[in-house]
């Protein structure tokens, strides 16, 4: 779908899976962001979590809310109606966000399960936002079990969110030479925009041997996208051991990077991105229709 | 009298001629003669111009004194020397007697050589917000203060964020709230693991935190609940209620954990805000050392900035503009915190060259001690210390403060307010709106500057003598009279010191120059203000008004310096202005309306003069007075008084005479006449006793029956002794009967008589000098009643010889006959009625 050069997908359509918590504010305050500087749709989608729906059916369940500190029993038409409430808070929170930054957008709410509905509904959309972690569990760096299936499972390119964080410059990128690492290349220096150049590519490779000769592609890669050379924009970094020990202490800022990298193995994404605190743009190459891949205006 | 071949000298020596014989046998004296008519030197003192040492008045230097007035002045000099409590100034006297200009004239340049008060402030009160600080800075520290204050402020806005967002701080500030995630997590996880050990999973959901049984690690689905034993569900049951007890118990933690976060942050927020303000105040403090409250001000707002350091980083509305405008008023809409920070300097003395001298033209109790205005905002009125406004009090603080004090008097409450901040040595706002309970609303306490302030009211003597009776406390607050004189004495030295005035305020008034027979025309018209021929008015509104209308004549003529002639024409224009009613009397006079005989003679008939006064203007009018004599018991019947028509002066000079009457005649006879005495055609009233002389007159022409010329009339006053009195508005007086008789014809036998005393204040109108002078009208002065008899009837007095007789034919001769027939017949008549009367 990609030219040598790796020219970035237009993102005509972001999604961005809410729940009315925290965490997942910072995932729509992200995604209004991009959208309105790639000049994308928004997508909201809240799923009604048949699971919880199910733990209604239970009747020694209890629920304990965290403001009250009150627990009290819970059937299905009590979880069917409480979750209607969240789903309606959260679209209020998505059409007062958009409405603010005039962004363009939608919402949706399904019934079922979680991870398998927010993959369906990724199909229609170029980019999925999502936050790091649901719920209250916000405490270390790991990925929650939501973001981890779908940063595994998805087609498209994932936008992981840390909360209470705000998606902001400088954007680092992951360069390892591969075919998947110049797509992330032009994704991230499309990004990084016209603004003060604060992109910064970070070079990876196999072995030592080989640093060299990727950080020279690196920057005959940057000169193709038109981005001007500037001492420490372009960093390198080592093995892909070491690539965690680079950015784990950054908190500001945005990592991009091709889910493909390393070697495409999935263990290795998910290890590095347990270990990241900032937002995480995972790219992949998308098999969707050539028709609807168009370049970037200059 | 003293310089040689002026008029004036010739005038003076026909003085001493004319009065001598008069005065030296003293009255009643056997060898004197009679006076013959007043030298027309007499009847108006000249200012020679050839006097007056200059062309005119462009080249006389400015006067800053008024002349003669030394008692004002020294009262003036003791006033401000003394710097006691209570020893501030009342200056009174005529109206329009230059009070204001003469004070302000001494006050000035005495002030000036005084050091400039201190600068006046207000300070937020960060203890008690509603009563800001009082702060008093050495002269022009002020404004180093509001500029100090506005700088720190300033820089607290870039310092304070600046501390706040750099890397350090943001890893403290994360650190903690990490910190506090990390508790609740690793309680949420134990709580799990525990949880699961029962079989049961904690799972976080939108919802909250729900509690629900497992099944091989997985949620367990309703239909497996439903095929559980009853034991497994009981046993199930009571681990989820165990597990919510703790949660429970558990978030209340969290709360704790919360709070203890918080502290810990704003610990954080302290330290940092110290850090940036800390250093910034401790740079002001040097400049301010030798002002304590200065030093305390930084210090509370040192506490102040730390305890709202969210102020300065997230500023509200507003707090975005430049910190020098957050003091105006209309940024009292959107508050800003910063505004309280910042100086309301109320009197600024950095420019002020010595102690102020502040007048006050509308002295109500705001504009004398200041006060405090409010801001509409959503319908409610705010105020802070900013709005506090300063009063003439706050201005004059230090030196000296002028008021009208009719002005004052007319304000309600201000003097109440006046007196209270004399008395109390304090100052602050006081509102007429809150002391009334007129207005309720959140206001301010501010606290009191100490106040040291001369203040010098001015005004009328009545409202002086007013105060001083009704008010107990006036005596003590004003315990220096600068009393103010109403004319000066007229000698060749205060003639060019009046000369000056004129030139002073002919400068003042932008006029044009005055030559100096113009000036010579001024201080006689200022001599005629007076009344007097050897006094000056010292009515400078009336000169300044004289000035001003010769003014208007000259340019009328189209003349560039003003001469006499436009003098002269101002004073007649303006009585010609004022002259409507005396032309009314004039017309009915000369149309027989009003009875008055200038020629021919009548007995126990004479002319009498009195003054109508309109306004300031006053006019002479003859009247005709009338007695009546016959048998009675010795009474002198006033018929004014009868009916309630004249005054108690005028019922003394009637009763007086009966006290002549029986002291001169008959005193070994009983007084048996009974006489009535009348103002003719009088409707309105006669007050005074300077026609007793004329109804003496026509009572003994009455008795005596010995007519009086009518071409004659005569205004003084009489003792019981017989001599004649002086009188007021002998001018007015003389003019009068002078008008009547030109409206009847002058005859040239025609005068008036007047007492000698009052011949040093003739300054008549020139056409009756003219006529004087001409031998066509003649002005006596008498001393004693029979010179003025002798002149009234022609007849001689007549005095008692050595036997104690009168001469015969002589006129008290006459008198005393008829007295005593009329005393013998009221004896016979008595014995006769006896008789008649007896069973």
């Amino acid at each position: 779908v990609t030219g040598d050069a790796g020219a970035p997908r237009r993102v005509r359509r972001l999604l961005v899976a809410l729940d009315a918590s925290e965490p997942s504010r910072a995932a729509l305050d992200a995604a209004i962001d991009l959208a309105s500087r790639l000049g994308s749709d928004l997508l909201g989608l809240f799923i009604e979590d048949e699971a919880l729906i199910r733990i209604g059916g239970i009747p020694i369940a209890r629920v304990v809310g965290l403001g009250s500190a009150a627990g009290r029993a819970v059937d299905v038409s009590d979880m069917e109606r409480e979750l209607r409430a969240v789903s309606s808070r959260a679209r209020r929170m998505l059409a007062e966000a958009a409405a603010a930054a005039r962004v363009p957008w939608s919402f949706r709410a399904v019934r079922g399960r979680v991870t398998e509905e927010l993959l369906a509904a990724a199909a229609e959309a170029d980019l999925i936002c999502l936050a790091r972690v649901g719920g209250t569990r916000a405490r270390d760096h790991s990925l929650g079990s939501t973001a981890r299936a779908v940063v595994t499972r998805a087609t498209g390119t994932v936008l992981l969110v840390p909360p209470g964080r705000r998606v902001e410059r400088p954007i680092r990128v992951v360069y390892d030479g591969s075919r998947a690492a110049v797509l992330a290349l032009a994704e991230a220096a499309h990004l990084a925009g016209d603004g003060p150049p604060r992109l910064v590519v970070l070079v990876v490779a196999e072995s030592v041997d080989d640093l060299e000769r990727v950080r020279r592609d690196a920057e005959r890669r940057l000169a193709e996208l038109g981005v001007e050379p500037r001492p420490g924009s372009v960093v390198v970094v080592g093995g892909k051991d070491q690539l965690a020990g680079a950015v784990r202490a950054e908190r500001g800022g945005l990592l991009v990077l091709a889910a493909g990298a390393f070697g495409g193995d999935p263990g290795d994404l998910e290890r590095l991105l347990n270990q990241v605190a900032m937002a995480v743009l995972v790219v992949r190459d998308s098999p969707r229709p050539a028709a609807e891949v168009r370049h970037a205006p200059p | 009298m003293d310089r040689d071949g002026s008029e004036d000298d010739r005038a003076g020596s026909e003085v001493a001629s004319a009065i001598a014989p008069a005065r030296i046998p003293g009255p009643l004296s056997p060898n004197k003669t009679l006076p013959g008519p007043l030298a027309p030197g007499l009847l108006y003192r000249h200012c020679d111009p050839v006097s007056l040492p200059f062309e005119t008045t462009a080249s006389l230097a400015d006067l800053g004194e008024i002349p003669g007035q030394e008692r004002v002045d020294q009262a003036v000099r003791f006033g401000i020397g003394i710097k006691r409590e209570g020893y501030n100034l009342f200056a009174m006297g005529p109206n329009e007697a230059g009070k204001s200009t003469l004070i302000r004239a001494s006050l000035v340049p005495r002030a000036a050589a005084e050091s400039p008060p201190p600068d006046l402030c207000y300070l937020h009160n960060f203890r008690q917000p509603h009563r800001p600080r009082a702060v008093v800075l050495p002269p022009g520290r002020g404004q180093l203060l509001a500029r100090d204050l506005n700088a720190l402020v300033d820089d607290l806005r870039s310092a304070i964020p600046a501390a706040f967002e750099g890397e350090e701080q943001r890893v403290r500030k994360e650190g903690i709230e990490e910190e506090v995630k990390e508790r609740h997590h690793q309680a949420l996880e134990r709580l799990r693991e525990d949880a699961a050990k029962q079989g049961v999973a904690l799972l976080q959901t939108p919802l909250g935190l729900t509690l629900v049984p497992l099944k091989d690690g997985e949620v367990m689905e309703p239909e497996q609940f439903a095929q559980l034993p009853d034991t497994e569900r009981a046993r199930l049951e009571q681990g989820i209620e165990e597990q919510q007890a703790r949660l429970t118990a558990l978030i209340r933690e969290f709360h704790l954990w919360a709070r203890e976060a918080r502290d810990k942050l704003k610990a954080l927020f302290h330290d940092l805000a110290m850090s940036a303000v800390g250093h910034l105040i401790d740079e002001l403090k040097p400049r301010w050392s030798d002002v304590p409250p200065v030093l305390e001000h930084l210090d509370a707002i040192r506490r102040d900035v730390v305890d709202n350091v969210g102020d300065f980083l997230h500023p509200p509305e507003g707090g975005g503009s430049s910190t020098a405008a957050l003091i105006d008023p209309g940024f009292l809409g959107s508050p800003s915190p910063f505004r309280r920070y910042l100086v309301n300097l109320l009197v600024d003395n950095g420019e002020a060259r010595g102690a102020p001298v502040i007048e006050e033209i509308h002295p109500t109790l705001a504009n004398l001690l200041g006060r405090v205005e409010y801001q509409a905002h959503m319908g409610a009125l705010l105020t802070d210390f900013h709005l506090i406004k300063p009063g003439a009090l706050h201005r004059a603080n230090g030196g000296y403060l002028m008021l009208d004090a009719r002005n004052l008097l007319l304000q309600p409450y201000a003097w109440e307010g006046l007196k209270r901040v004399l008395r109390s040595a304090e100052l602050c706002p006081e509102s007429l709106g809150q002391m009334l309970s007129l207005v309720s609303t959140v206001s301010l306490e501010p606290e009191s500057f100490p106040l040291s302030v001369k203040v010098v009211l001015v005004g009328e003597r009545l409202l002086y003598y007013l105060l001083d009776a009704v008010d107990p406390e006036f005596r003590a607050l004003f315990k220096v009279v600068a009393d103010f004189e109403d004319d000066v004495e007229r000698t060749p030295a205060n003639d060019l010191l009046y000369a000056r005035l004129v030139a002073t305020i002919v400068r003042r008034e932008k006029l044009r120059p005055f030559d100096r027979g113009a000036v010579a025309r001024v201080i006689e018209q200022g001599a005629r203000l007076a009344g007097d021929a050897e006094r000056l008015s010292a009515r400078l509104g009336a000169i300044a008004d004289l000035l001003t209308e010769a003014d208007f004549w000259a340019r009328d003529a189209g003349r560039a310096v003003v001469s006499a002639e436009d003098v002269a024409r101002a004073v007649a224009a303006a009585e010609e202005r004022a002259g409507r009613v005396r032309g009314l009397v004039l017309d009915a006079i000369r149309r027989g309306t009003i009875l008055l005989d200038t020629r021919g003679s009548a007995v126990g008939q004479v002319n009498a003069l009195s003054v109508v006064q309109h306004g300031q203007w006053a006019f002479g009018r003859p009247s005709r007075i009338t007695a009546r004599v016959h048998l009675g018991k010795g009474e002198v019947i006033d018929i004014e008084r009868e009916v309630a028509l004249g005054g108690p002066l005028h019922s003394k000079g009637v009763l007086i005479l009966s006290g002549f009457l029986a002291a001169r005649y008959a005193f070994d006879h009983p007084l048996s006449l009974s006489a009535t005495l009348v103002f003719e055609q009088s409707y309105g009233g006669v007050e005074g006793d300077s026609a007793s002389c004329a109804e003496l007159s026509a009572l003994l022409s009455a008795l005596a029956e010995v007519p009086i010329r009518q071409s004659l009339a005569m205004t003084g006053s009489v003792n019981q002794n017989g001599e004649v009195q002086p009188i007021g508005g002998v001018n007015e007086k003389v003019e009068g009967f002078f008008d009547a008789c030109v409206a009847q014809g002058l005859t040239g036998e025609q005068g008036v008589i007047v007492p000698a005393a009052n011949v040093k204040n003739l300054m008549l109108r020139a056409d009756v000098v003219a006529a004087a002078r001409d031998g066509r009208f003649h002005v006596h002065a008498v001393d004693d009643v029979d010179q003025a008899l002798e002149i009234l009837t022609g007849l001689p007095a007549g005095e008692r010889d050595a036997s104690g007789a009168f001469p015969p034919d002589s006129l008290n001769a006459r008198v005393e006959q008829r007295l005593i027939a009329l005393a013998e017949r009221r004896v016979s008549f008595g014995r006769k009625a006896g008789r008649e009367g007896e069973p």
